[in-house]
């Protein structure tokens, strides 16, 4: 009995340390605010995708991350720093995005993130950079060809800390969804034949299907999926600079080219 | 605050969804490692040598690979192999067990061979079988050499079994996973993991110890 | 009751046993001797197979060792044998390590092979320790207790490896006088020791072995006064000498 409760007191103790040492972490970076954060390191560093082509895909040979979310995080470097390649990216998935952005291990998160009202609470976003929506990827030979066609033994996968599941569970309420670490891990489940259809954006779904014929994407999408930039919650300056970047894009056209580039279509 | 205590109370059903997927998990590749784990012990000390390597090969294979590795393959490589496809769970249990049957393996094979030789000889020379002789005299020596090593691997296999997770099969950690993508609150999600976890291998640890002091190793007759 | 017929036992690259012929009636002690790695214990452990000859033949008790299609646990049941090492059952009671090969291999009950088992412990002197582990007993007891687990099944035929030189020497003589017992009471026994006067005294006949061979055959009397061989001779001045 001794025992019990030296070992249930040492590890509150321990629970506390660590808490406390969070704690400092994450009050120096909000008191500082970001942009004075950033022009002190001479860099900003962006929470981004290294799995997904399109938007954010590191390139095993050169070790480059390239897409669409590293485009735009390349033009907010230069809007606030004067130069594009004054930037490191961080490799973030969904799971962890929001905690490494309060943590102040990243000060933005470019990564295919759709705003919504709960995560809102959390951080703070910018104007809608990318509008996407969710649909289903499928074997090319399924007879799946809406979400309505999911039956109720029907597994479909996703990642986990998505809004992918939510929309999924909301739409077919009696659908198995299975959610995996990254869509890489999704996919490859797919492939074997895990479930009937992988469930995301189909922004992402296309990257997929460009890499492996033998699965297809829906035409009919279910959601909205406004993306937006992800910054500290109340950090309204660097936000607004965020958005007048956006804005300017928009303006002088470079956004058309870089959506052409990676979309392969000029947006609607 | 920085434990948040709505995260355990909102979420409290999940957690216990979890947390019997992580006691069906760890109640079962336990007793399924002890069982596989065991015939391969008697493999790698048969004295056929074709059988030996066999056990031997076994034991050194999946205890020098990540058991994530083996998951993956479980959940990916067998259906893509044998067209058979295993739904998460019985994958997680699969991986978990060949990865810990390797190690309950290599613990009941070492509690065996530090019996010292002369026990069989003494036996086998009385007229006793080589099976009578493991079951009278060897194995109950085996036994209690092989307690604290055992105990640290049903340890181990508990905690491991949070693989599940990445092949989303419903244990505490997945339910972890999903409840921190509705919270956001990633420390107190854990922490609440972490105690969970705690409920579950501390009795056990407490019951590993009870064992140990109920089978005390018996003092050698020699020197 | 014992034959050893042109026996050679090879250890991989190591030639243990070389042309062994040797005859053991019944009721005779036999005492085997000689320099350590000689190969002594080796021509023991032969006679119930726990170590296997590599070629000629092996007849005890009318049975051929050798022969994989013999049954060995029914050859052993008729073999006692007692170790350096005593190799009690740690985990069991002294009278549990006597009775386990009565009640597991000849199928007595329990209480007939306790019994059993308690005729022997007087005969070794060591009644009171019947409810005894073996690590609560000095050395020279635990080999008692052994002599006793190796008389529970009534042998044909003692083997006895080195049964002294594992313990102190006070304790040496209290497990000699039991073999001598034994011996009186017209056991056959084969035994490896480096008890020089238990050699003379008790053993029908000396073996002398050198380096996997037998050199020298002989009754005690004219062995230890007059041997023939050169190396018995040194061997005896060695040892005496000591």
């Amino acid at each position: 009995m001794k025992l019990w409760s030296k070992m249930i007191g040492l590890s509150l103790v321990a629970a506390f340390v660590v808490s406390a040492l969070m704690g400092c972490a994450k009050q120096a970076s909000e008191a500082e605010g970001t942009i004075a954060k950033i022009k002190k390191q001479g860099k900003i560093i962006a929470g981004v995708k290294y799995d997904l082509n399109l938007f954010g895909l590191k390139d095993p040979a050169s070790g480059q991350v390239q897409g669409l979310d590293i485009d735009i995080a390349k033009q907010i470097a230069k809007k606030v720093l004067g130069d594009e390649h004054a930037i490191e990216f961080m490799e973030v998935t969904s799971k962890t995005r929001i905690p490494m952005l309060k943590n102040g291990d990243i000060d933005m998160i470019v990564a295919t993130m759709t705003i919504t009202e709960e995560r809102k609470k959390e951080i703070d976003f910018s104007d809608v950079y990318f509008t996407a929506g969710q649909s289903l990827l499928v074997p090319v030979d399924s007879t799946i060809n809406s979400i309505k066609d999911l039956t109720k033994d029907a597994k479909v996968l996703t990642a986990k800390g998505s809004t992918s599941a939510k929309n999924v569970r909301e739409a077919v309420p009696d659908a198995q969804v299975m959610e995996f670490e990254n869509y890489a891990e999704a996919f490859t489940a797919l492939k074997a034949g895990q479930g009937a259809a992988l469930t995301t954006d189909n922004a992402l779904l296309y990257g997929m299907a460009q890499q492996d014929r033998k699965f297809r994407v829906l035409e009919e999408t279910f959601t909205k999926e406004p993306y937006g930039i992800g910054v500290r919650k109340g950090d309204e300056e660097f936000a607004k600079l965020i958005n007048e970047t956006l804005k300017e894009l928009q303006d002088n056209g470079q956004y058309v080219d870089i959506y052409e580039k990676w979309i392969g279509k000029k947006p609607n | 605050m920085l434990i948040q205590f709505s995260v355990l109370t909102e979420h409290l059903d999940r957690y216990l969804i979890g947390l019997g997927g992580t006691v069906a998990a760890s109640v079962v590749s336990l007793l399924a490692s002890f069982v596989l784990g065991a015939m391969i012990a008697v493999l790698c000390i048969t004295p056929v040598k074709p059988l030996q390597w066999v056990g031997t090969a076994y034991v050194e294979f999946f205890r020098n690979i990540p058991l994530i590795l083996i998951a993956f393959f479980v959940l990916v490589g067998v259906p893509l192999l044998t067209g058979t496809v295993l739904v998460p769970f019985i994958s997680g249990l699969t991986a978990l067990t060949v990865y810990t049957s390797a190690f309950i393996a290599e613990a009941i094979r070492a509690g065996i061979q530090s019996v010292p030789q002369g026990q069989m000889e003494a036996a086998r020379s009385s007229g006793l079988t080589y099976l009578q002789a493991m079951r009278y005299v060897i194995l109950p020596q085996a036994v209690r050499l092989v307690i604290p090593p055992l105990g640290n691997q049903f340890l181990n296999l508990v905690k491991n079994s949070s693989i599940f997770t990445v092949l989303s099969a419903s244990d505490l950690m997945y339910q972890a996973d999903l409840i921190n993508s509705d919270t956001f609150d990633t420390f107190s999600t854990y922490i609440f993991a972490a105690l969970f976890y705690l409920i579950l291998t501390i009795p056990l640890s407490f019951g590993i110890r009870y064992l140990e002091r109920r089978f005390p190793r018996v003092k050698g007759v020699e020197a | 009751m014992i034959h050893f017929h042109q026996i050679n036992k090879h250890y991989g690259p190591y030639h243990v046993l070389k042309d062994i012929n040797l005859s053991v009636k019944q009721g005779e002690v036999v005492v085997v001797i000689g320099p350590s790695g000689s190969g002594k214990s080796t021509l023991v452990r032969c006679i119930n197979r726990l170590e296997w000859v590599t070629d000629g033949e092996l007849i005890v008790d009318g049975m051929r060792v050798n022969d994989k299609s013999i049954d060995i646990n029914k050859l052993r049941r008729h073999i006692g044998m007692v170790f350096q090492h005593f190799n009690l059952y740690p985990h069991k009671t002294v009278m549990q390590n006597i009775t386990l090969a009565p009640i597991q291999v000849a199928g007595m009950s329990k209480q007939e092979a306790e019994e059993a088992a308690m005729v022997n412990l007087d005969k070794v002197g060591i009644a009171d320790k019947a409810n005894a582990f073996p690590s609560q007993l000095s050395g020279g007891q635990q080999q008692r207790v052994a002599i006793a687990r190796g008389l529970a099944m009534k042998p044909k035929i003692m083997l006895f490896d080195e049964p002294t030189s594992a313990l102190d020497p006070e304790t040496i003589g209290e497990v000699l006088d039991v073999m001598r017992k034994l011996a009186q009471e017209g056991m056959t026994m084969v035994v490896v020791t480096h008890e020089m006067g238990f050699a003379k005294e008790v053993a029908d006949r000396i073996v002398f072995m050198d380096q996997g061979t037998i050199i020298e055959e002989a009754e005690p009397a004219q062995f230890f006064t007059q041997p023939r061989e050169e190396r018995a001779r040194l061997f005896l001045s060695r040892i005496l000498n000591h």
